[in-house]
């Protein structure tokens, strides 16, 4: 891979130790993928924030790299952390966890990463253009990037994504390159998906998928908030990092000769079988990936249900929200999937997300009920 | 004998060679503490990598495992230095945080359990 002869200097320690650490995993990513050279990009996403899924290694880790004093280059935004930063005590986090949760935001912040946490930075003010190059991790934020805003980005992990922050620049490889966005598989529907269904549809297209691009043939009309599900369900079932729609993502393109594959109501109501494990939910939760504040609206004002709804969305939009029944909590800054959900006394969720549901069961081990928004804000 | 591979982070040592071929995924298969490792279903359970030039196909699992190799440098206990068949991230990023000495593209299956290697990054060669 080529390097520039400030590149070099960098990875040669000119600028510290650290930075030549974040410049050697940049190259060794490129060298792993073929990239011919680095190229700046806008903004980063960073995973890996959660005491929950990092421990004491990723604490240890980033507070020895924000101890030399490094600052990011690009605009850095954080994925959710283990608790809501604000409200963690009323929830019954515990102490230990929380004090170790905030030595992360800390080291993380003095690095100049804002302390956004949510997976969905692009409700929350950062929605890069068309054509832009970013560094994105987040398996669903990096989808709706990719496809739904026309950006351009591979699907990073927490420490690509932090060396992408520091150096201001990714290895030129996969989605970075015109080329590569091209579908392989085309799946075709005909007939009306309802909002759940396009969450059904993303996990569904994603196992089949597994890293393709799929185009899919047949949705007539999709706004965000469906988009939004289709994208996380599709990351969360295999490791798509980008679909195309016709007329609905900027982007569409299609190999010579794709795989075609039919998609019945059937297959849909399979994945919502082998999503459901449960039966009685503690809790109905909404906002994985984190809710709109429309999402919200609609949530509160279609509520009967006497259960407990918890609901997950970005600080920004939290501060909005006025008015909350008592069987309502609102959470900001994590969610129920890098929660520490099992010390808080929760065996089952009722949820609308694909996503959700695979992650508790794979690694909360807790059950889950995946049905649609309407049964879950009237259960009984 | 001579191998040839490629470097990823560069470093000169001499150790004792542990070879699995099974990949690994550091999260879940080392215990941090003690370098040891404790698959439940490894050949190698029981065994440590510590200070040992740990040989395997690939790395796999959570990113995670990227701190974990961290944690074993920060508590004495990382291997001398890593040989993979493919290396991927997880693995390559482990290794450049916590300064451990890689390689890659050699054939594993060369390269016997319990016996002395030189590994030369400079170079891109183990000697058996």
């Amino acid at each position: 891979m080529y390097l520039t002869k400030e590149e070099e200097k960098i990875l040669d320690g000119n600028q510290g130790e650290i930075k030549a650490k974040a410049m050697r995993i940049l190259v060794s990513i490129g060298d792993i993928f073929n990239a011919d050279r680095l190229i700046p990009i806008e903004s980063t996403q960073i995973s890996g924030i959660s005491y929950k899924t990092i421990g004491d290694a990723g604490l240890e880790f980033l507070e020895d790299w924000s101890k030399s004093k490094v600052n990011v280059a690009v605009e850095s935004w954080m994925n959710p952390a283990g608790m809501d930063l604000e409200d963690w005590e009323k929830i019954g986090i515990p102490k230990d966890f929380a004090e170790k949760q905030l030595r992360i935001i800390k080291a993380l912040t003095s690095m100049g990463i804002k302390e956004s946490c949510t997976c969905t930075p692009y409700l929350a003010g950062l929605v890069p253009k068309k054509g832009s190059h970013i560094a994105w991790s987040e398996s669903s934020a990096v989808v709706f990037a990719n496809s739904v805003l026309g950006a351009m980005t591979n699907r990073e992990g927490g420490p690509s994504a932090l060396s992408s922050a520091l150096i201001g620049k990714t290895p030129n490889y996969g989605f970075h390159l015109k080329e590569n966005r091209i579908a392989q598989i085309q799946f075709e529907i005909n007939y009306n998906l309802s909002d759940f269904e396009f969450s059904l549809l993303g996990y569904h297209i994603g196992e089949i998928s597994k890293n393709k691009i799929p185009i899919i043939k047949g949705i007539k009309k999709a706004n965000w908030s469906q988009l939004k599900a289709l994208g996380a369900g599709s990351a969360a079932g295999g490791g798509v990092a980008m679909f195309m729609i016709p007329n609905i993502t900027p982007e569409v393109k299609i190999a010579e000769k794709p795989e075609i594959i039919n998609v019945s109501r059937q297959d849909l109501e399979q994945i919502q079988d082998k999503l459901t494990n449960g039966e009685n939910p503690d809790i109905i939760t909404f906002g994985c990936p984190h809710c709109s504040y429309e999402e919200i609206q609609e949530i509160l004002k279609k509520s009967t249900t006497e259960k407990e709804i918890w609901v997950f969305t970005s600080r920004e939009i939290k501060r909005k929200i006025k008015k909350i029944p008592s069987n309502v909590k609102i959470f900001s800054d994590t969610c129920i999937v890098v929660m520490p959900i099992e010390k808080l006394g929760i065996k089952c969720l009722g949820t609308d997300s694909t996503k959700c549901a695979h992650y508790t069961q794979n690694l909360s081990q807790l059950k889950s009920i995946l049905t649609c928004r309407e049964d879950l804000l009237n259960a009984d | 004998m001579q191998i040839k591979g490629k470097c990823i982070v560069p470093g000169n040592v001499k150790g004792e060679t542990l070879v699995s071929l099974e990949p690994i995924s550091f999260l879940g298969d080392i215990d941090p503490k003690t370098g040891k490792i404790i698959a439940k279903r490894h050949s190698l359970n029981g065994s440590s990598i510590a200070k040992k030039i740990f040989v395997f196909p690939y790395g796999k699992g959570s990113t995670v495992g990227s701190y974990i190799i961290y944690q074993l440098y920060k508590n004495d206990v990382a291997p001398l230095a890593i040989i993979n068949q493919n290396a991927e991230t997880i693995i390559a990023v482990g290794a450049i945080i916590s300064d451990i000495p890689m390689m890659d593209k050699i054939d594993i299956k060369k390269i016997p359990s319990g016996v002395q290697l030189e590994f030369n990054g400079e170079k891109e060669i183990i000697k058996l």
